[in-house]
């Protein structure tokens, strides 16, 4: 991994080589690694070290970037040189905003300086203690582990001078019956592997696995539904992807309004119902800059259940005289007291989603999702799980639930089970309902 | 699990009209490859063995990537990419080992290869059962995509013009408030190298450009999109210059307009057409994940999901009607997953995967052949880039077209109540590959034998199995067209894969058709 001052000396290089009117110039430096597992073995794991550097020239109005992966002094001159070339070519932008100067962004701790040299022992040592318990339990598991350290630099010839270096580590597993009649899965994410309990997840996921043996039938429809945090994290991180000021702005956005007006100000939601980002938040934290330089500041997205805030580009708040907002490094969304066994304690009859799986958008004009869960579906009763329904397909969006917000646990770290994502912190919700709309056959 | 990318095809297009049986190109004695790269490779493999790998390939590779966004008479950025770098994959006590680096030096080779090989003696003390690879022919070849002009030979110039001129196009039609079009050309470069001899230099060559039209009600409110009918490929420029993009163009403005006032869909049991432009990713879904051997036998339980088709189901399970033939296919020209070798240095092929409706193959790689007791793998090994670890990925998977002369015409014609469906929109199938619900870019009536007119708010469920059980007609080959992704994700760290379906319009009766609108 270069170092913070070599990877400096590296971004000014780049620049004294520029000759266009503005340059800034990223790099990412990489280096990660991972550990599979399935059919309770180890199938395939891998290691590498990695850089990106990206050069964006800009003569006038007229910019392009280009990207290398070679740090050698020849590759870094190809670099000016295919970015220069392509700028040059391109028609004038009259969108084109220019470089950012200096800019100050927050301190944030997100590094582990011993997972370099101790995460392929851990994350080793932490499937085994999963595989160890599934086998142990006669059961099959498979499963991922996955720890990066990624530092990332910006520089320009306003003066812009960026750094952070990050540390991440994730694991999750999949528990199944050996007659595939019952699966579980659980995740754990943080900082470094040392946060993740992977006992933990693994006695989640075997947990969920024996009881959704045997499911008994449930029509589809709407029901009360308890989301996990995993389920919420999906939800919010495709509501925040929506949130863009300028689609709204123009009409085709759910926070547009007729008119060419939006939705911003509104009370969407329950006043119980809070989405914020900051960089700094010690629970989930993010990056402190945006891909152009941009800080990334605390920032309230919805307040209360009124919709504070929409990600706006610098070209575009210019011409609406509003500031620029980049979309948000991490998600925090105000939870409630207790666990989420607390929560299910609390619910007198519903049904509760473990996962989220293969969620696309059905119709962008209302969010309309649609997906599956997945991996542990259980009816409740009484504040206890009765008994495993099957998997449903289900048709709703993440505008819906949080409207439909009864309560909700106290936020954790959770990750969506698609992407990559792991600094949400979210709660596990009681939503009034939550419309499954047909029975999946899959275990 | 396809990527939230890609688009739908208007016409034929050269190199895709027919299901092709193109073997791989014959070999040459000795291809002259790069000496510094064919050194390094075998440097790569003599420090595997000499660590103590039993089995070791490299991979040295450069990709490069063009991706070029507009927005009505906006360039909204233009980028280019290169990457290079190299990945060893060694066998050492019997377990797999992978590590993989940027930096092509001979030091750096070696010392990536070593860890690749720590990397497996580590994990072995987890290994419950001994990696173990099928025999394999050894190849030293070179392969090209078939191309007639090179995308990367085209001025930024011309693509941009291009782009610009749809979008102006688009704009001179009725009731268009935006356009964007975009244009994306990748070319994957790498050579092969094991340590049972093969030699392999690859070129692999893809494209895909597109645009989408949004037409916005500002009065009531609403707004209606439209993508192209476009599709990626593995060709040349030629694509772009053949394809009917004023014709699209024009469609799209008018589809786009008229949803605004289309009615909207009653639910029900609705027979449906399937347009090839979105049938593809139907098969793609339903018939190309679940016939996957890694799926079925639990590999991807934690990510991408299993297979309800396990080994048990393999010759003997009915997936659907006689008229549903699919082949596995990496050999056809245009087609996206096509290849003259895998990433494990294995000959492609085509081979059937249903006959009849009958389940009869798998998709497979050399280390998976012996859980299903085949003599050999399919040469299904791909590798997103030289920093990832080659796995089993997607062939082409193709649904062959029906055996009576029957164009979409006389199907129309044929068909007294049903809704056809044109392009790609929503997809969403579950892990074990039944349930699935899908949208297109447009969906019409069709009444007493011809197509009377939009229909909006359209998306069908069904379960894999029953949904090919009610296929009762599929077009002839004069129909046939091929569709793709370049985004195709499975594996933990997910990796893409690009893939193409080539298919015929086909029927399907009494399908749960639901509607999508909500109040917002």
């Amino acid at each position: 991994m270069l170092s913070e001052a070599e990877g400096k000396q590296l971004l000014e290089r780049v620049l004294g080589l520029s000759r266009a009117d503005e340059a800034q110039v990223s790099l990412v430096a990489t280096e990660s690694g991972h550990l599979r597992f399935a059919r309770n073995s180890p199938s395939t794991s891998g290691h590498y070290c990695d850089h990106e550097l990206s050069l964006r020239s800009t003569f006038g109005r007229k910019s392009a970037t280009a990207t290398v992966n070679q740090l050698d002094p020849l590759s870094l001159q190809e670099l000016v040189a295919r970015s220069e070339q392509l700028a040059q070519l391109a028609p004038e932008d009259p969108e084109r905003m220019p470089d950012l100067g200096p800019q100050s962004y927050a301190a944030v701790n997100a590094f582990d300086p011993a997972l370099s040299s101790q995460a392929a022992a851990q994350m080793v040592a932490g499937s085994a203690a999963c595989l160890d318990r599934a086998r142990g339990a006669g059961l099959v598991a498979a499963g991922f582990s996955e720890a990066s350290d990624r530092a990332s630099w910006i520089a320009n010839r306003r003066g812009l001078r960026a750094y952070h270096r990050s540390t991440e580590a994730g694991f999750s597993t999949t528990v199944r019956t050996a007659r595939g009649d019952g699966s579980g899965w659980a995740s754990g994410s943080g900082n470094s592997v040392k946060q993740i309990d992977h006992a933990r997840c693994a006695e989640r996921a075997i947990d969920k696995a024996r009881r959704s043996v045997a499911p008994k039938p449930l029509a589809p429809g709407k029901y009360v539904t308890v989301l996990e945090p995993a389920c919420v994290a999906s939800l919010m991180q495709l509501l925040a992807f929506s949130m863009s000021a300028r689609s709204a702005d123009e009409g085709r956005s759910f926070f547009s309004e007729p008119g060419g007006k939006t939705k911003l100000g509104q009370q969407l939601f329950p006043e119980s119902v809070s989405l914020h980002s900051d960089p700094a938040a010690p629970v989930a934290p993010g990056a402190p800059f945006s891909g152009d330089g941009q800080p990334q500041l605390p920032r309230a997205w919805i307040e209360r259940g009124k919709l504070q805030n929409l990600a706006c580009e610098r070209f575009w708040a210019q011409q609406r005289d509003r500031e620029p907002v980049p979309p948000p490094s991490n998600l925090i969304m105000s939870g409630g007291q207790g666990s989420l066994d607390e929560l299910i304690a609390s619910t007198e009859r519903g049904v509760l989603i473990t996962s989220l799986w293969y969620i696309r958008f059905v119709d962008p004009r209302t969010l309309l999702l649609t997906g599956l869960t997945r991996d542990g579906v259980f009816w409740l009763e009484n504040g206890k799980i009765a008994h495993p329904v099957s998997n449903f397909r289900w048709n709703d969006s993440p505008i819906r639930v949080l409207r439909q917000v009864e309560a909700m646990s106290a936020s954790v770290r959770a990750s969506p089970r698609e992407g990559s994502a792991s600094n949400l912190w979210v709660p596990a919700l009681r939503v009034k309902e939550f419309e499954l709309s047909s029975v999946s056959d899959a275990v | 699990m396809l990527g939230a990318l890609a688009g739908g095809s208007l016409g034929l297009l050269e190199g895709c009209a027919q299901p092709a049986r193109t073997p791989a190109q014959p070999e040459a004695p000795e291809p002259a490859f790069d000496p510094e790269v064919r050194a390094l490779a075998a440097l790569a493999l003599d420090a595997a063995r000499s660590a103590g790998a039993s089995y070791a390939d490299v991979r040295i590779a450069d990709y490069r990537t063009q991706s070029l966004r507009t927005r009505e008479a906006r360039v909204v950025s233009v980028a280019d990419d290169t990457s290079r770098g190299f990945g060893v994959r060694v066998i050492a006590q019997g377990t797999w080992g992978f590590a993989a680096s940027s930096e092509l030096t001979r030091e750096e080779v070696v010392r990536v290869a070593r860890q690749a090989v720590t990397i497996a003696r580590t994990n072995s003390a987890l290994q419950r059962e001994p990696v173990q690879l099928a025999p394999a022919e050894r190849h030293v070849a070179v392969y090209r995509t078939p191309l007639r002009r090179d995308s990367f030979q085209v001025s930024l110039q011309e693509k941009l013009d291009r782009l610009l001129s749809i979008n102006a196009l688009a704009q001179r039609q009725p009731a268009v408030s935006f356009v964007d079009s975009r244009m994306t050309f990748l070319r994957e470069h790498k050579f092969f190298a094991s340590s049972e001899g093969a030699l392999i230099e690859q070129t692999l060559d893809r494209l895909h450009p597109a645009f989408t039209i949004t037409s916005v009600d500002q009065n009531q409110g609403g707004f209606e999109t439209r993508d192209s009918y476009t599709d990626p490929r593995a060709m040349g420029y030629e694509y772009v210059e053949d394809y009917p993009w004023e014709d699209d163009v024009r469609e799209a403005a008018s589809d786009a307009r008229a949803k605004h006032a289309a009615p909207s869909v009653e639910p029900g049991k609705r027979d449906l057409i399937l347009h090839p432009t979105h049938l593809w990713l139907t098969i793609h879904e339903s018939l190309g994940h679940s016939t996957e051997l890694d799926r079925a036998l639990g590999m991807e339980a934690n990510y991408a999901g299993t297979s309800f088709l396990t080994p048990d189901k393999l010759g003997s399970f009915q997936l659907g009607s006689e008229l549903i033939n699919v082949v596995a296919d990496k050999t056809a020209p245009g087609s996206l997953a096509t290849s003259g070798y895998d990433d494990d240095g294995e000959a492609t092929r085509e081979w059937p995967l249903i006959e009849r409706g009958r389940f009869v193959n798998y998709q497979l790689t050399r280390d998976q052949a012996r859980w299903v007791h085949a003599p050999r793998g399919f040469a299904c090994s791909y590798a997103e880039s030289w920093r990832d670890v080659p796995f089993q990925r997607m062939p082409n998977v193709n649904l062959l077209p029906g055996p009576q002369p029957l164009s979409l015409a006389q199907l129309i014609a044929n068909t007294d109540d049903a809704i056809l469906i044109k392009g790609r929109s929503s997809y969403s199938i579950d892990h074990q590959r039944y349930n699935f619900q899908f949208s297109g870019q447009t969906a019409w009536q069709v009444k007493g034998g011809r197509v009377t007119g939009l229909l909006k708010d359209v998306a069908y469920q069904s379960s894999t199995p029953r949904f090919w059980a009610a296929c009762d007609a599929i077009c002839s080959r004069d129909e046939y067209y091929v569709g793709g992704s370049l985004f195709d994700g499975k594996g933990e760290p997910s990796q893409s894969n690009a893939v193409s379906h080539g298919c015929c319009p086909a029927r399907f009766r009494q399908i749960d058709v639901l509607n999508t609108s909500r109040k917002a």
